[in-house]
């Protein structure tokens, strides 16, 4: 069903380092994947895994002169944003591909009201309006958020963490992006204001039909909000499915089937949850085989050894060697 | 000291704390009144500015309170002066948010831990041996292991951090602990390692903790009781399963509905999304301060609010709710 839909974002084996004077910090390790139009993929992940320096790679928004693609491809809409130039993705960025970041508390100007910064990202994309059409629009986009436009004259520090949420959400929609990166968009935000602010994407992404990624650490939040799931560790995609496949499926990735386990239940209070033991390997110094081995219950002499080859069925990928073995005696 | 497993090892009875500000007073805590059994976890939930952690300190006495009165063991400490507050302080503890802050960067673990020992001189009791085993028994028991002793802060990762947290709290072999927010800053793999750590440590030790978070989920796994706070005032006060299955307050009942899980069959339910944002706890007006963005408010509900009995053990401000 998905297939048949146009692909929007395609990443391909893609490697990104940090070089700082001690060490060599590889953050995403051999990463895919795919995303269609109008889809809403989950990126989970624990804090390290990778996230945002995949969010950042896509925009070319990596530190200068420290952060690093050393391989792999990442194709917008068939052409290579890897060897793109720096004018064609200030055309891209906020047009094309929006990002809304973790923090409203730090993304938005303190020094200029609401109203000037929606404004100066309109000048940005709209130069051809008049001014009075430009005005109109800033109107406009406070009142899609939920914002009265009757505001727009004040600043940052006037508003609740939410209602600067939505500022930041309004000037990253302006252009109608195709593309919306979400890093945490709701982390900072109390669950009413997370329901509201969820609430409000749903909304706006069914009227722009832009494909959406978003990066959280909360299962929750991508069960609530996501068709599709990719769960990331060490740099790389371990599994990936609809959201049925991941929540609702009998074969996960170990590494998922923990994530779940950590997460108290609503329903079922008498369990003691399980945590994964251990931690997430140094990114400065990688296990040979699967990143996962160490903290692992199912792991396995080979998996010390080499990484899995991806299991693949019905959309389903999970990156694990007893997937592999389960393959070989079925074959 | 004789503990008696029926008498309540904390209570608070009406207690406000008000803060001055240039605009009027702000009412962080308004008449709050519970009781704590030992070896039981209170959570407290409500979002951020509900007045959850400055009720937490306001029962440490880690800040005056207005009016109202905190017991401990039956006894108010409100009056008690700072020897005999040393004392109280022992039995009585406190474990913070951030990992990262509340940890002196220039101090080695061991000196973090052994801290509290000598800030409420109870060190003086201890010859260096038996502290250096006191240390090493409580490492252990927190899940440290031994090497950490001389390593700083910056060297280790939060839930680490957490754990030497509650190291600093657990030296003083306290009673009663206020965990406020302990595993929010904590990825879910090393909140659940907290968790469990905590809940061992309180079958083990009958520890009581009061227990405060914005997040639902965690406080339903760890409480046995749950007070849902909003804008300083208690609107709902429940056994766990109880207030899960039974939500009264409108409020109560919205904060449950947003919950985000796992479980995909919720996906599709009638969601209640609260309008509108906190107003200002400053010179709030009387009544429910939840009627300016509550669905059922009617004139009433401007009046005056206060907890009624709707089952055993179930209080709620409102049962407006519950449909």
């Amino acid at each position: 069903m998905e297939n048949d839909k146009k692909v929007v974002l395609e990443i391909k084996d893609l490697h990104v380092q940090y070089n700082t004077d001690d060490a060599t910090v590889r953050a995403v390790n051999g990463l895919n994947l795919t995303l269609h139009e109008g889809e809403k993929l989950g990126l989970v992940g624990e804090t390290g895994a990778g996230k945002t320096t995949l969010a950042l790679s896509i925009l070319k928004l990596l530190p200068e002169k420290v952060g690093e693609i050393t391989k792999g491809s990442i194709t917008y809409k068939g052409e290579d944003l890897v060897t793109a130039s720096e004018g064609h993705m200030l055309k891209l960025r906020g047009h094309s591909i929006s990002m809304i970041f973790q923090d409203p508390m730090t993304s938005l100007n303190p020094t200029m009201s609401v109203g000037d910064q929606v404004l100066e990202v309109i000048n940005l994309h709209f130069p051809e309006l008049s001014s009075a059409e430009k005005t109109k629009k800033v109107d406009e986009m406070f009142n899609m958020v939920g914002i009265p436009a009757s505001r727009k004259g004040e600043f940052p520090h006037q508003f609740s963490g939410g209602m600067k949420q939505r500022i930041v959400i309004a000037m990253a929609l302006i252009a109608e992006p195709e593309l919306l990166l979400a890093d945490e968009p709701t982390t900072a935000l109390d669950v009413t204001i997370q329901a509201q602010i969820l609430e409000l994407m749903r909304k706006l992404k069914e009227e722009f039909n832009s494909a959406v990624v978003l990066i959280t650490h909360d299962l929750g939040v991508v069960a609530e909000f996501c068709d599709t799931v990719s769960v990331i560790y060490s740099g790389m995609v371990v599994e990936h499915g609809t959201v049925e496949q991941i929540f609702e499926g009998d074969g996960n990735h170990p590494y998922t089937k923990g994530l779940i386990h950590c997460i108290p239940s609503l329903t079922d209070t008498s369990k003691r949850l399980k945590p994964i033991p251990g931690r997430m390997p140094d990114p400065r110094n990688l296990p040979q085989g699967c990143c996962f081995a160490d903290r692992c219950p199912n792991c396995m002499e080979v998996c010390k050894q080499r990484l899995p080859e991806p299991y693949e069925k019905d959309g389903h990928m999970i990156l694990c060697h007893l997937y592999d073995e389960k393959e070989a005696k079925n074959a | 000291m004789p503990e008696d497993k029926n008498k309540p090892i904390i209570e608070a009875i009406n207690l406000c704390k008000y803060f001055k500000t240039p605009k009027g007073q702000l009412h962080a805590v308004e008449d709050v009144s519970f009781s704590l059994m030992p070896g039981k976890t209170l959570g407290v939930v409500g979002e951020s500015g509900c007045g959850k952690s400055t009720l937490g300190r306001t029962i440490l006495r880690l800040q005056p309170a207005t009016s109202g009165e905190v017991r401990y063991e039956g006894e108010n400490i409100l009056n008690y002066n700072r020897k005999q507050m040393n004392r109280i302080h022992q039995n009585m503890q406190m474990i913070f948010q951030d990992p990262y802050s509340s940890l002196d960067p220039r101090m080695s673990i061991r000196a973090l831990i052994t801290e509290p020992l000598e800030v409420l001189g109870t060190k003086k009791n201890m010859s260096a041996a038996e502290e250096k085993e006191k240390v090493s028994e409580i490492m252990d028991m927190c899940g440290l292991p031994k090497y950490y002793n001389n390593l700083y802060p910056h060297e280790l990762d939060g839930g680490m951090r957490q754990r030497v947290g509650l190291a600093r709290a657990m030296i003083l072999d306290p009673k009663f602990i206020v965990c406020d927010e302990p595993v929010s800053a904590l990825d879910v793999s090393i909140q659940a390692q907290i968790l469990n750590l905590l809940l061992d440590l309180q079958d083990r030790n009958g520890l009581s903790y009061m227990f405060i978070t914005h997040d639902l989920a965690v406080v339903k796994y760890i409480s046995d009781e749950i007070m849902v706070m909003y804008m300083g005032q208690v609107v709902e006060l429940a056994e766990s399963d109880e207030l899960f299955a039974h939500p009264m307050h409108p409020y109560t009942r919205a904060l449950l509905n947003s919950i985000p899980t796992i479980d995909l069959s919720r996906r599709n339910r009638e969601r209640i999304t609260i309008r509108g944002e906190v107003s200002s706890p400053i010179n709030p007006a009387p009544g429910c301060r939840f009627a300016p963005r509550c669905p059922y408010a009617t004139e009433a509900c401007r009046q005056n609010q206060c907890l009624k009995q709707v089952s055993p053990g179930h209080f709620a401000a409102c049962t407006e709710g519950f449909k």
